[in-house]
């Protein structure tokens, strides 16, 4: 056992050492944001036509598969010593474009609420995003 | 991704660049292998016979042809499965997986056969009905029709009920008001005939007894089973009361009693009664001229030469022995005159036990599929957004 772990953490240094896990990583790196962009589009069709995607396609554990891929390719970043800054600001358009999604699909999910209930919702749903905003991007200022 | 091939040593970009090509032409195969599934999905019909009373099953009534049921998978010798399922679209191909228990036999070969039409229409042929069945004695009295049955008045819920049953003339129609006197009046109140369509705000219901009325689950299914919009009568909740509401009608429902079905290749019309469909024939009794032209009921259109039509396959055992299986095309089974598959599986010489049965149905990838598919996703869209 001690041997085989020997032979794998050899072989990863020589991997590293070689660049062929840096090519890993970027490949790996960008098919997990093609993964993510699917798994946001597989979700707003799931919200225009409920059931449609998840009678053919478990988006749970598409969901779940990206996190494991994420972590991961976590792993393997910081072996390499590698990592990225999220320079998400308030002008960044992917933030924008984030925001109309969301508003989009916060629009789609409550057509059919009673009116006195959608601020509640939406108040609700911001709070919970500006925690998680502070707790990704703030905290790390 | 200008930052990720940055990440690249030099003598890695070249390889890098046919890397990323073959990823995105991966994902492009991925991409249309989905959209391939969305638009001409593989419907997997499936029976498990250690759960037998599993609401996952699809494939319904496992049994003989002598309709003893075979809900545990045990085939003797030269016996025969016989099940139905139900799928709507128009298939080009299916594929049969048996899986085997453990400690069952492994046959060299299974014989699958197919067919396609409804349910009912599989039943045997009964006895022809050549006299008017609604045979009660029926009094007009005060506004109200009385039917008489064993020396009790049975009061119609309304005089469409007692119309869907037997034409305005079949009545006594004088006013007689000794009859109160000589026969007590029952609180049962009788309805629509026996394999009516009703419908009020709560949407569509079959009559399938006296006392029950079923739900149609939707539309699809309504139109899957091969009802008639213009057959449904509007009816009161007071008129629709006199049931109780039974299960809801889904796919895999055969026609109540009391359905009347016109095979198209012999011009016969048939009325499902019983477990049979019984021949009605024209003007002999009159019943099938008060149906057709009285009521104006438009049958289940079905076609005997369609359903006779069968594909045949032989399951073969896997590398391991643990399933047999077959490939067969199916597009001689056309759609149309139902969406019931009738499937035999026949083991010739030797006495098997199994633990599942699986039937894919795969959609045929043509134009009128894809137009079924992206019209019903319109259909969709407009009842969630309101604008149907």
């Amino acid at each position: 056992m001690e041997f085989l772990e020997k032979k794998f953490v050899t072989s990863l240094m020589h991997w590293r050492a070689t660049g062929v896990l840096h090519v890993v990583y970027a490949l790996s790196t960008e098919a997990l944001l093609i993964g993510y962009l699917y798994f946001i589009g597989l979700f707003t069709i799931e919200t225009l036509l409920p059931t449609f995607v998840t009678v053919r396609f478990s988006l749970t554990k598409f969901f779940f598969l990206l996190l494991l891929a994420t972590f991961l390719l976590s792993l393997l970043g910081r072996f390499l010593s590698l990592s990225f800054s999220w320079n998400i600001t308030r002008k960044s358009p992917l933030l924008w474009l984030g925001i109309l999604w969301a508003i989009g699909i916060l629009t789609v999910s409550l057509i059919k609420f009673p009116l006195p209930i959608i601020p509640l919702l939406i108040g609700g749903f911001l709070v919970v995003g500006y925690l998680f905003w502070q707790i990704f991007f703030e905290e790390e200022k | 991704m200008a930052s990720l091939s940055s990440l690249i040593a030099d003598d890695w970009q070249s390889r890098y660049r046919i890397f990323r090509l073959t990823l995105y032409l991966i994902i492009i195969a991925v991409t249309l292998v989905f959209m391939l599934r969305v638009f001409f999905p593989t419907l997997i019909q499936r029976f498990d016979f250690r759960a037998p009373q599993s609401s996952k099953n699809t494939i319904l009534s496992p049994r003989s042809p002598q309709n003893t049921p075979r809900f545990n998978g045990k085939i003797e010798s030269g016996g025969t499965l016989v099940a139905d399922t139900t799928v709507v679209g128009d298939f080009s191909l299916i594929n049969v997986d048996a899986a085997l228990e453990k400690k069952s036999a492994v046959p060299e070969t299974l014989d699958f056969t197919l067919r396609r039409g409804y349910q009912s229409f599989f039943y045997p042929t009964g006895e022809k009905i050549s006299y008017f069945p609604y045979q009660e004695s029926v009094y007009f009295i005060e506004g109200t029709y009385y039917a008489l049955r064993d020396d009790i008045l049975y009061p119609f819920v309304s005089e469409e009920a007692f119309l869907s049953r037997a034409p305005k003339d079949h009545t006594f129609t004088a006013f007689n008001a000794t009859l109160f006197e000589r026969y007590p009046v029952s609180e049962t109140w009788l309805g629509f005939r026996v394999g009516s369509l009703l419908s009020n705000a709560s949407g569509v219901f079959v009559v399938v007894s006296e006392e029950e009325v079923r739900p149609i689950g939707s539309a699809e299914i309504f139109l899957a089973l091969g009802y008639n919009f213009a057959d449904v009568i509007p009816v009161s909740e007071e008129e629709l009361g006199v049931y109780k509401r039974g299960r809801i009608f889904l796919l895999g429902a055969i026609h109540p009693n009391g359905t009347l079905l016109f095979d198209q290749d012999t011009d016969a019309y048939y009325l499902i009664d019983q477990g049979t469909k019984r021949p009605l024939l024209p003007r002999e009794g009159y019943y099938l001229d008060f149906l057709t032209q009285e009521r104006h009921l438009h049958p289940i259109v079905v076609s005997s030469l369609t359903s006779e039509q069968s594909v045949h396959c032989t399951l073969t055992p896997n590398i391991l022995s643990t399933a047999l299986s077959c490939t067969t095309p199916i597009a001689s089974l056309a759609p149309g005159f139902g969406n019931d598959f009738e499937l035999y599986i026949s083991s010739p010489q030797t006495a098997l036990d199994l633990s599942t049965l699986s039937v894919s149905f795969e959609t045929a990838k043509n134009k009128q599929n894809m137009m079924t598919i992206l019209s019903q996703i319109k259909q969709r869209l407009l009842a969630r957004f309101g604008g149907v």
